[in-house]
C-alpha cells in the first residue's frame, strides 16, 4: 500500500490545477458543498485505479470517464486532463509517481517502473475501496441482507467465492434436472421391452422364462443366468425362418395397441383437464404484459450469461470486464423473481403433459415403422406429420419460451386428428391381416425383437446411472463446497463482527459500553444486527438515530478493511462519511482513526468546518495537514483561503468600483481569518449553538486575546529581569495596537458608520483604507518570518508561550515564579 | 493440446484469485479429498480452480465429466 505525498490535478473534472501537498500525514479537506472537495477525491481514485466511481456506478447511465472526466472547458481535450501523484511506499521504503492522463486511463505512467512499484500499484488499484463516502456507508448498514451481502463481498474480495458457488450450484441443479428425461427414457425402453416379451413386470426370472420358452421351441438351451451381456437371442441362426425380414405380428400388435393405449390417455378426462391447466396458466403468463416481458427478460438474460464470451456483450458487442458483466446482468435478473417463480408454477403443469407426448412420440415412430415393413407398406403421412408434432410440442414444453408457441403446443394435444386415427386403425388392420406364423418364426422373431429392446433399455439403463453418478458427484461437489465456504465465511464474519463491535464502542463508550452486533451469513444473505441498549437485536436503521448508523458504517467499513489488509492497510480516503455524527462522538472518531490506525493516512472531506476543528484538536490532522475552499468557479476551479488570492481579488472588485462585491469578500475572509486565529490563540468567543459565528463576535475576541497575550508575556518578561525582552514585547505590543487602531474595529459599537455591515454602502475611496487596514492587522497575526498564523502552546494547563511553526516568533508566557 | 488440455486453460478474466477466496478454494479441496470424492475428478477440479483460476460452469462442468 502507499501513503500520497502530493497531489498535481490538471484540467480535471472541476479542477483547472491544483496542487495538494498531504506529506504522507492524515490531510483534510473542507469546504461549503460545490467547491471541489470531491473533485479531489476523484482525482486520487482516477489516478489510482483509472476509474471515477460516481461517474461508472449504478446510476450513472450516459457518464463515462473518458467523457466527463476532463474539466468541461477541455472536455475535447482528454490528453490534457492529468493527475500525478507522489507516494510513499512503506514497505519498499522508497518514493514513487503514478501519472495518469483521462486519454490513457488505463496506462498509468509509473516511476520508477520496476515490478516491486508495480505490484503495489496493482494492489491499491485492485482495492478501489480505499474510497469510502456516505453512499457506501448505507450500502453497508441499510441495505438488505441480500444486497449487503454482495456488498461485503465485493469489499472482502469474495466474488469468486460466490462465482464458484453459482458455477456449483448450476452444475449440480443441471445434473439433476437431465435425470427425468434419462429416467422417462428408461421407463419407456422397460416398457417396450415388457411388451415385447408379454410380461407385465421387469425382472430375471420373468424375463428367463419368457425367453427360454421361445428358446425351447426352438430347440435352443435355456439361459441360466441374465448377466449385462447375456444375448437372449444367442443361438439363433441369422436368416433362418421362411419369411426374413418381415415383420413381427405379434410384436406389432403389441405395439400399436400401446400406441392406441397412450392415444386414448391423451383424450382422457383426466390429461385434458391437466391440459387446460397449463393452457390457462400459460395463456395467462403471455397475456400479462408485466409478467410475460420478465419471463422473456429473463431469458435473455440467462442467455446473455451463457453466451456471454467474457470479452464482450453478446448482443451489442460492447466490451465488458468479466465481473462487472456478470454482477449487473445478476443484478438485473433478480427484478423477475416473480416472473420466475409463476414459470416454475407452469412449467409444473406442463411436466404429464411433456411425459405423454414423448411417450406418444416414441409409440408412433415404432408404429410407423411398422407400417413400413408391411408388404405393401402402409402410407402413413399423418402419422408422419403427427409424429413431428408431437415431437416440436414436447421440445416446447422443454424451451417453455415463446409463450404463444407453448399455448399452441398445448392446444396440439387437445385430441388426436381423424387422420391419425385412421391411420392406425389401417395399419392395426394391414397387421391383422398378416398371417399367422409358424410357432418356430414365431418364436424366432420374439427372441430378435426382445434382444434389441433389450438393449435398447440396457443402453437406457446405463444413460441413466451414469447420470446418476454424475448428479451425486456433483451435489457432494457442491455440498461440499457450501459447507467449507460457510465455516470459511463465518470464520471471517466472526472476526470483523468482533472488531466492529470494538471499534464502535470505542467511539460510543458514554452511552453504549456494552454494544454488540450479529452478523450473520447465510446462503448468498448477511443479516446485520446489532444490539440497542440491552432491548434486543435490531436492523441498524430500526431504532439507532442516523449518526450512530454512520457511526456503524465507518466502524463496519474500518473492521473490513483491516481485516482484508491488515498492516498493509496504509491508505483511505473518507468522502463526508461522519456528517451525521454528533460533536461529542465526533472527537471519539478521531481517536478512533489516531490510535487505533497509527499507520494508515486517512484524506478526510467535509462540508462542516466544525468538524474540521474536532480533526485538528484531537489531532488527527496536524496544523498545516488541511486545505479549505471557500468557494468554486467554472473557468478557475476551487479557491483557497489564501491571503495573496485574497487580496488580489479584493484590487480587482475595487478596480472596477464594485465595492459591494469587496466588502463581502473582505468580510468573509475576516470571518475565516478570525475564526482560525481564535482557535490557534484560544480566544474566548461567545457561544452560539447553531456554531454560526460572525465578525462581531470573531474579531474583538482575536484582537482582545492578542492584547491579553502580549500583556502576559511583558509580565512574564518582567519576572525575568529581561528588560530587552521587555522592550521587544512593547514594540510588538505597539505594532499590534497601531494596526489595530486603523481598523477601527473598536469603534463600531459607538460608531456604527465604520461598523463592517456598512462596508458595502462605503464609496471606493472610503473602503481602500479600510481593506489596507486589516490586511496589515493580519499581518500582526502571523510570524513575520514564516507567515504561519500564530498560535499559543500549553504546559499542561498551564499557558507556556506565543509562537509560530517555525520558532522564529516565541513570546514566553510563564512568569518566574510559575516556570 | 488434446481436449483435456483445452479444458483446463485459464479463463484470464477470473484470475488471479484473492487471498481469501484462495484459502477457501483450497479448504474446499481438501475436504473433498478427505471425503473420497473421487481422486481424478479431486485432481481435475484443483488444477482448474487453484492454478487456473478458472470458476465458470463451463469450466467446474470439463473438471468434473470429462468425457463430456
Amino acid at each position: 500500500m502507499i501513503k500520497v505525498e502530493r497531489i498535481l490535478i490538471q484540467e480535471f473534472r472541476g479542477i483547472r490545477e491544483l496542487t495538494v501537498v498531504l506529506k504522507g500525514r492524515n490531510f483534510a479537506i473542507c469546504g461549503p458543498n460545490g467547491t471541489g472537495k470531491s473533485g479531489i477525491v476523484d482525482a486520487l481514485e482516477f489516478a489510482l485505479t483509472g476509474n471515477i466511481s460516481r461517474l461508472s456506478g449504478k446510476g450513472t447511465g450516459g457518464l463515462s470517464v473518458k467523457e466527463h472526466g476532463p474539466h468541461v472547458d477541455s472536455r475535447n481535450r482528454p490528453d490534457k486532463a492529468r493527475v500525478k501523484l507522489d507516494v510513499f511506499i512503506p514497505s519498499l521504503n522508497i518514493t514513487a509517481t503514478i501519472e495518469r492522463t483521462v486519454k490513457d486511463a488505463s496506462k498509468p505512467r509509473i516511476l520508477p517502473n520496476t515490478p516491486e512499484v508495480a505490484v503495489v500499484f496493482a494492489q491499491v488499484e485492485a482495492h478501489p475501496e480505499f474510497v469510502l463516502s456516505r453512499r457506501e456507508i448505507i450500502r453497508y448498514v441499510l441495505s438488505e441482507p441480500g444486497q449487503r451481502s454482495k456488498e461485503v463481498q465485493a469489499l472482502l474480495r469474495l466474488e469468486q467465492v460466490e462465482t464458484l458457488r453459482a458455477s456449483l450450484q448450476k452444475i449440480a441443479n443441471a445434473s439433476e434436472k437431465e435425470l427425468t428425461p434419462l429416467g422417462r427414457g428408461r421407463s419407456q425402453a422397460q416398457d417396450a421391452l415388457c411388451r415385447a416379451l408379454g410380461i407385465a413386470q421387469l425382472t430375471a426370472a420373468k424375463l428367463l422364462e419368457a425367453v427360454n420358452a421361445k428358446r425351447v421351441t426352438l430347440g435352443l438351451p435355456a439361459i441360466q443366468e441374465l448377466t449385462s451381456t447375456t444375448s437372449i437371442k444367442d443361438g439363433v441362426a441369422t436368416g433362418a425362418g421362411t419369411q426374413p425380414q418381415r415383420l413381427s405380428k405379434v410384436q406389432a400388435t403389441a405395439d400399436l395397441g400401446a400406441l392406441q393405449a397412450l392415444l386414448d390417455r391423451l383424450v382422457s378426462e383426466a390429461m385434458q383437464a391437466a391440459r387446460n391447466a397449463a393452457h390457462q396458466s400459460v395463456t395467462a403468463l403471455s397475456e400479462n404484459p408485466v409478467i410475460a416481458e420478465g419471463v422473456a427478460r429473463e431469458e435473455l438474460l440467462k442467455s446473455a450469461i451463457a453466451l456471454f464470451d467474457e470479452k464482450e456483450c453478446p448482443v451489442c458487442a460492447t466490451p465488458w470486464d468479466s465481473a462487472k458483466f456478470k454482477a449487473v446482468v445478476s443484478e438485473k435478473l433478480k427484478a423477475f423473481d416473480e416472473a420466475a417463480a409463476e414459470r416454475a408454477a407452469a412449467e409444473k403443469l406442463l411436466l404429464p403433459l411433456q411425459e405423454i407426448a414423448s411417450e406418444i412420440a416414441d409409440s408412433l415412430a415404432l408404429c410407423i415403422r411398422h407400417a413400413k415393413q408391411l408388404v405393401p407398406p402402409v402410407p402413413t403421412p399423418a402419422l408422419d406429420n403427427y409424429l413431428v408434432a408431437i415431437r416440436l410440442s414436447s421440445k416446447q414444453f422443454e424451451d417453455f419460451l415463446p409463450l404463444q408457441q407453448t399455448a399452441s403446443a398445448l392446444e396440439t394435444l387437445s385430441s388426436v386428428p381423424a387422420d391419425v386415427v385412421q391411420s392406425v386403425v389401417a395399419v392395426r388392420a394391414a397387421v391383422t391381416a398378416l398371417p399367422e406364423q409358424s410357432v418356430q418364426d414365431a418364436a424366432r422373431d420374439f427372441l430378435t425383437v426382445g434382444q434389441e429392446r433389450l438393449k435398447a433399455f440396457r443402453d437406457a439403463s446405463l444413460q441413466l446411472k451414469a447420470g446418476e453418478e454424475r448428479a451425486a458427484l456433483s451435489k457432494a461437489v457442491h455440498e461440499t463446497y457450501v459447507a467449507v465456504s460457510t465455516e470459511a465465511l463465518e470464520e471471517i464474519y466472526k472476526t470483523v463482527q468482533k472488531q466492529f463491535g470494538d471499534f464502535y464502542r470505542l467511539i460510543n463508550k458514554d452511552d453504549e459500553s456494552t454494544f454488540e452486533a450479529r452478523l450473520t451469513p447465510s446462503m448468498a444473505r448477511l443479516a446485520f444486527d446489532v444490539d440497542f441498549y440491552g432491548r434486543g437485536f435490531f436492523p441498524p436503521g430500526a431504532y439507532h438515530s442516523e449518526g450512530h448508523q454512520d457511526g456503524m458504517g465507518l466502524c463496519l467499513y474500518l473492521a473490513l478493511m483491516k481485516h482484508i489488509l491488515g498492516d498493509d492497510f496504509c491508505f483511505a480516503v473518507l468522502d463526508d462519511v461522519v456528517m451525521s455524527v454528533d460533536s461529542g462522538h465526533r472527537r471519539e472518531v478521531c481517536k478512533l482513526l489516531k490510535d487505533q490506525f497509527p499507520n494508515t493516512q486517512f484524506i478526510l472531506t467535509t462540508h462542516d468546518e466544525v468538524w474540521l476543528r474536532h480533526m485538528s484538536a484531537a489531532g488527527l490532522v496536524g496544523a498545516k495537514s488541511f486545505i479549505q475552499f471557500r468557494r468554486w468557479d467554472v473557468s478557475q476551479g476551487p479557491i483557497e483561503w489564501t491571503d495573496k488570492d485574497i487580496w488580489e481579488e479584493m484590487a480587482e472588485y475595487l478596480k472596477n468600483n464594485d465595492v459591494r462585491s469587496a466588502a463581502a469578500l473582505l468580510r468573509h475572509f475576516l470571518e475565516y481569518f478570525s475564526r482560525e486565529v481564535c482557535d490557534q490563540i484560544r480566544a474566548r468567543v461567545e457561544f452560539r449553538g447553531d456554531g454560526r459565528y460572525e465578525l462581531g463576535g470573531l474579531m474583538p475576541a482575536a484582537v482582545g486575546r492578542m492584547r491579553d497575550l502580549i500583556k502576559k508575556g511583558k509580565a512574564a518578561a518582567n519576572s525575568w529581569g529581561d528588560k530587552a525582552r521587555v522592550a521587544a514585547i512593547e514594540a510588538l505590543g505597539a505594532k499590534f495596537g497601531a494596526a489595530v487602531a486603523a481598523t477601527e474595529l473598536e469603534s463600531w459599537q459607538v460608531n456604527p458608520a465604520v461598523h463592517y455591515n456598512e462596508w458595502a454602502n462605503f464609496v471606493k475611496a472610503d473602503f481602500e483604507p479600510v481593506v489596507a487596514a486589516y490586511k496589515s492587522l493580519i499581518l500582526e497575526f502571523r510570524c513575520a518570518a514564516c507567515s504561519e498564523v500564530l498560535y499559543v502552546s500549553f504546559d499542561g494547563f498551564q499557558l507556556d508561550a506565543l509562537r509560530c511553526g517555525c520558532g522564529k516568533t516565541n513570546v514566553n508566557l510563564k512568569p518566574k515564579a510559575a516556570a | 493440446m488434446n481436449t483435456l488440455d483445452n479444458t483446463m486453460a485459464a479463463d484470464p478474466e477470473d484470475g488471479p484469485l484473492a487471498e481469501i477466496p484462495r484459502q477457501i478454494f483450497e479448504q474446499f479441496i481438501q475436504k473433498l479429498s478427505d471425503t473420497g470424492v473421487n481422486a481424478e475428478a479431486v485432481a481435475r477440479l484443483k488444477k482448474t480452480i487453484l492454478q487456473n483460476a478458472a470458476l465458470s460452469d463451463k469450466s467446474i462442468r470439463a473438471a468434473l465429466f470429462p468425457n463430456e
